[in-house]
């Protein structure tokens, strides 16, 4: 952290602004605490300068410009982003639009309800449901991880918890969008998913900002998968071109839990997302997805955690990025088999599409393996469009505009084949193509 | 005699600095199949992309002449929206594209409309059937993981859909086993008609055992040495391209 840096994070945040924040919400005594954890650590990471030797994470926001730290004017909810339990992920079954303040509606179908699913924000969970945010809050995200799960931890307060009751079986998405409407320098989104035992669901978190004005938006997602489960959770970071993003995200799976993940990086000055997941229980399987779109002077960092404790689980991670103008990309993966982790299989891919000559993309893949008998595989590649690909197109009577989309398209095109349904498939080419109208 | 479809004058092709066609003249009127033939490293297929316009091939001399209308600088896609098709000898992968979205954006591109989805699923089944290809086979990526008999049967699928006037064969022949050769010969002819031509280039005379040329050149070292009717593959097939090759050297 610069000096720079450091005086404005001062500016802005506090940890008496941080316990007023707590009051506001009613923290109970438990929550006081973690908060205080929280800003400790916040304290630590800004002192500490420069950050530790060897810790690649968070190389690009350490480059963005401190005078993006602002709180900007403080917006309503737009209503487009509003409600409705459809969108471009489809019918939903339930759905939360909320600001850094504003709350708007939480709407949840019949059919969620009467199978005891519970969808709520996650101040209204705090009066009802305070054991089960006691027990997993901060779980598999701890305060201390960095200064920014620091920060978000003190200041903490929007966000929602998700609780698909054993055997539930959820066909239609839950879709959160978590909007930054400014007032405040920073907005910190919490989700906490609880899939039980044998259930099924699919979550759509979506980051976006009401305005123009540059945000810091640091999220925390914590997924915690029981014996079975099904989860598909797909993110989407659309926030505007002046705001920075850090969204961290950790999974646990319990034995024979199957999680497919999609993390989507398609605005803000600058993105890093961490991806984790952890293979507790035998058996279990994970889908680590993840699209950086890059565009103008865009920088993105994704990086994965494919942490096999159990015996016998599978992993994969595929992220991919698309870069124009003089974007940067940054892909950061690990894959960990411990001792225990005997008979799994973790497999890692990397590939870039660069579109312009000033992109560039790094790939660094880690493999931590001690156990003995296991399959693990991990690639990258960095490249422009095939001309011969082109040529292909051409030869046939696409015109040289159209050759791009198509080849670009289709370069995205397999982590939608990845998805595990037929609709999230199909949604998801939908949105590459928006995607690409707003971006070509 | 009937229109002039390919016209191909002088044509003088290089490769870097080394010199691939070395004065090529051809002409091909619509209704007639032609052959060309010649051996391995002869410049056949150097011929075929320069008509299409690979950009590493440079034509220095001479000119290619579509439906009267001078083609030698003309782009890729537009000479390709005009009605010249090039089944290449190794077409190359898509990934992440599905042979219909493809087919779909193609035939498009060709008719400058993109006429009712339900009509263009019928067409394509046809035209699938025609080339006896499995239907499962349109929802796969393009060239992507196909076989050599794959390949090729996807390449005489979209000259089914395009419909060109010109379309040049580039040793469509390599890499079928004789049951696949059957199937893609039987669906050339099916697709053939009078108000087309075709270009077909081999180097083997087993593909012209089932699809019957008008015309026959022997192609060596960067020229047409020798025209004529279908007798020709048979002389080729019995004398190899032996003759040929001393009578291109003679003539240099």
């Amino acid at each position: 952290m610069t000096a720079t840096a450091t005086r404005r994070f001062r500016d802005f945040f506090s940890l008496e602004s941080a316990r007023g924040l707590g009051a506001a919400c009613g923290d109970p005594a438990w929550l006081g605490e973690l908060r205080l954890r929280g800003w400790r650590a916040f304290e630590a990471g800004l002192e500490a300068s420069p950050r530790p030797a060897g810790t690649r994470w968070l190389k690009v926001a350490e480059s963005w410009p401190d005078e993006a730290l602002d709180p900007g004017p403080k917006l309503a909810l737009p209503a487009a982003l509003g409600l409705g339990l459809d969108g471009e992920w489809g019918p939903l079954s339930g759905a939360y639009t909320y600001g850094c303040e504003s709350e708007g509606a939480l709407l949840l179908d019949e059919e969620a309800r009467r199978a005891g699913v519970l969808f709520l924000p996650l101040r209204e969970a705090l009066r009802s449901r305070p054991e089960l945010l006691e027990r997993h809050l901060f779980s598999r995200t701890a305060p201390e991880e960095t200064l920014y799960t620091g920060l978000h931890a003190a200041y903490f307060g929007q966000g929602a918890l998700i609780h698909i009751p054993k055997g539930v079986r959820l066909s239609r998405p839950l879709r959160l969008r978590g909007v930054h409407t400014g007032g405040h320098a920073g907005f910190f989104p919490h989700l906490l998913v609880l899939a039980g035992e044998g259930s099924s669901a699919t979550v759509v978190e979506e980051t976006r900002s009401a305005g123009e004005a540059p945000g810091l938006v640091s999220g925390v997602a914590e997924l915690v998968l029981e014996r079975g489960a099904q989860l598909n959770y797909i993110s989407f970071q659309g926030l505007n071109q002046a705001s920075g993003s850090l969204q961290r995200q950790s999974t646990v799976l319990a034995a024979d839990a199957r999680l497919y993940t999609l993390g989507i990086v398609a605005g803000g000055a600058w993105s890093t997302s961490f991806l984790g997941t952890r293979l507790d229980g035998g058996g279990g399987s994970a889908d680590l997805l993840g699209l950086a779109l890059g565009s103008g002077s865009r920088r993105i960092e994704i990086r994965t955690l494919q942490d096999h404790v159990g015996r016998s689980a599978d992993s994969d991670a595929l992220v991919k990025s698309i870069l124009r103008g003089s974007s940067r990309f940054y892909f950061d993966g690990v894959v960990k088999i411990y001792r225990s982790g005997q008979n799994s299989n973790a497999f890692q891919s990397n590939p870039n599409l660069l579109l312009s000559g000033e992109a560039r993309a790094e790939s660094v893949p880690t493999l931590e393996i001690e156990a003995d008998d296991v399959a693990c595989k991990h690639a990258a590649s960095i490249g422009g469009i095939d001309e011969e690909e082109r040529f292909y197109l051409l030869s046939r009577g696409i015109p040289l505009r159209d050759t791009e989309t198509i080849i670009t398209e289709g370069f995205a095109a397999e982590l939608g084949q990845r998805l595990p349904d037929a609709n999230l498939q199909e949604r998801f080419v939908a949105i590459l193509k928006d995607l690409a109208t707003g971006q070509s | 005699m009937s229109e002039v479809l390919l016209k191909i004058e002088g044509l003088r092709v290089a490769v870097g600095e080394k010199e691939i066609l070395k004065g090529v003249d051809l002409t091909v009127r619509r209704g007639e199949i032609h052959a060309l033939m010649g051996p391995n490293g002869s410049g056949k297929s150097t011929l075929s992309n320069a008509i299409m316009g690979h950009p590493h091939y440079r034509i220095t001399e001479g000119r290619i002449w579509f439906k009267g209308e001078d083609i030698t600088e003309m782009p890729t896609d537009e000479k390709a929206r005009k009605g010249v098709f090039l089944a290449f000898q190794y077409p190359v992968a898509i990934p992440g594209v599905t042979v219909t979205n493809f087919l779909r954006a193609i035939t498009k591109a060709r008719r400058g409309e993109e006429g009712p989805a339900k009509e263009f699923r019928a067409e394509m089944a046809g035209a699938m059937q025609t080339l006896a290809m499995d239907p499962a086979f349109a929802r796969r990526y393009v060239n992507d993981g196909f076989s050599g008999g794959e390949k090729k049967r996807c390449e005489m699928l979209q000259m089914a859909l395009l419909k060109p006037e010109l379309a040049i064969l580039d040793e469509t022949d390599s890499g079928l086993d004789i049951d696949a050769l059957k199937v893609v010969c039987d669906g050339i002819n099916r697709i053939f008609n009078p108000q087309m031509a075709m270009l077909i280039i081999t180097h083997y005379q087993r593909m012209l055992n089932y699809v019957t040329p008008h015309r026959v050149h022997v192609f060596v070292a960067g020229r047409v040495v020798e025209s004529g009717g279908s007798e020709l593959v048979a002389a080729l097939e019995s004398e190899g391209y032996d003759r040929f090759i001393k009578k291109s050297l003679a003539a240099a």
